[in-house]
């Protein structure tokens, strides 16, 4: 494994070093005349109305939170679908324990899955999961425009 | 000094500096940064040390999963572009004093530890072997099924709990125009959803 992180280390140094020698390099070359205009956050010259900085749903966690738990279920499911697939192999090779093995193995999953769908269904059925729709459409035209 | 030692020292400083940086920042945004290099750093020593689906596992919960929380528990709780996080002297003694004794804990046990006679460049038994303790078949002893079964368990509960308090935290916020629009919860919850 000692080549494969050098190998990932030139490539980061590398690639930081092409950044920094590019910027280097605009930096000595470029005129420098900064204006008003320029410093504008969007170019097109709209103006930006409110602040950036609002409060989002806290339903965005829920969901964030949702895909982090399934995120880690790849620790359990990755070694399982591997000697799953090992099994499968062997039993195609012509070894009849490991089908036999293969679907136990699967049946085990589906226990460990199907309590986790359990969690799923809950929120599914809660309704944590239902984009509820933006308000801009029931509110009269005039009251959405500029916002 | 020989390659690994290198990287390993270079992996280190990375991962040191990236930490103390999430310390030292007052920012929380700038903190959510620089714990993303300390991950990934974690991830590299991980690599180096021959442990590629731990190294991997790491990347993609950590650095993908976890950091995607954390920058969404920032939009949502930060209220202005400024947000500073001011450390006090006596929680910066407090902190420094705690540090100190881990990093004498983890010094001591480390030198304690007595090679395995390994070395990075042996062949890498790979995943089947996690994955068989995983399903139970015992291999020197050690049967994991009943820890793997029960990890689903757990799972359920930290999302299902997680889901809950996301759930009445919200609510609470909106008691006042919940009980103006009439107490059925079907109603709350549409007018909760008004993107900001």
């Amino acid at each position: 494994m000692t080549a494969l992180v050098a190998t990932v280390a030139v490539f980061m140094s590398v690639g930081l070093l092409f950044v920094l020698a590019n910027l280097l390099l605009g930096k000595l070359v470029r005129p420098n005349r900064p204006s008003v205009e320029k410093g504008e956050i969007y170019e097109c010259g709209e103006k930006p109305v409110g602040t950036a900085w609002i409060q989002f749903d806290l339903r965005f966690y829920v969901v964030a939170l949702l895909f982090v738990l399934f995120d880690v279920e790849i620790a359990f499911f990755f070694p399982w679908a591997v000697v799953f697939g090992e099994a499968t192999q062997a039993a195609d090779a012509g070894h009849p324990a490991a089908r036999s093995f293969a679907a136990f193995t699967f049946v085990e999953f589906l226990i460990f899955f199907g309590i986790l769908l359990v969690g799923f269904a809950y929120l599914w059925r809660r309704g944590d999961l239902e984009w509820v729709r933006s308000m801009s459409n029931e509110r009269p035209p005039s009251a959405t425009r500029g916002g | 000094m020989n390659l690994t030692v290198v990287l390993f020292a270079m992996l280190a400083a990375v991962t040191a500096a990236s930490a103390v940086g999430v310390a030292a920042s007052r920012s929380v945004v700038r903190a959510a940064v620089w714990l993303l290099f300390t991950l990934i750093g974690v991830a590299g020593v991980y690599f180096l040390l021959g442990a590629e689906f731990l190294g991997a596992a790491q990347l993609i919960v950590y650095v993908g999963g976890t950091m995607v929380l954390m920058v969404f528990g920032v939009m949502i709780t930060n209220q202005g572009p400024f947000a500073v996080l001011r450390t006090k002297p006596v929680e910066w003694a407090v902190g420094g004093v705690l540090a100190g004794g881990l990093f004498v804990l983890l010094a001591t046990a480390s030198l304690n530890f007595v090679s395995s006679g390994k070395t990075p460049d042996d062949p890498l038994p790979g995943i089947s072997p996690i994955g068989l303790s995983f399903l139970g078949v015992e291999d020197g002893g050690k049967s994991y099924l009943l820890p793997f079964e029960v990890v689903s368990v757990h799972l359920l509960v930290v999302l299902v709990a997680a889901a809950y308090l996301a759930r009445a935290k919200r609510r609470v916020n909106q008691v006042a125009s919940g009980k103006e629009q009439g107490t059925n919860k079907e109603d709350t919850r549409q007018e909760q959803g008004v993107t900001p």
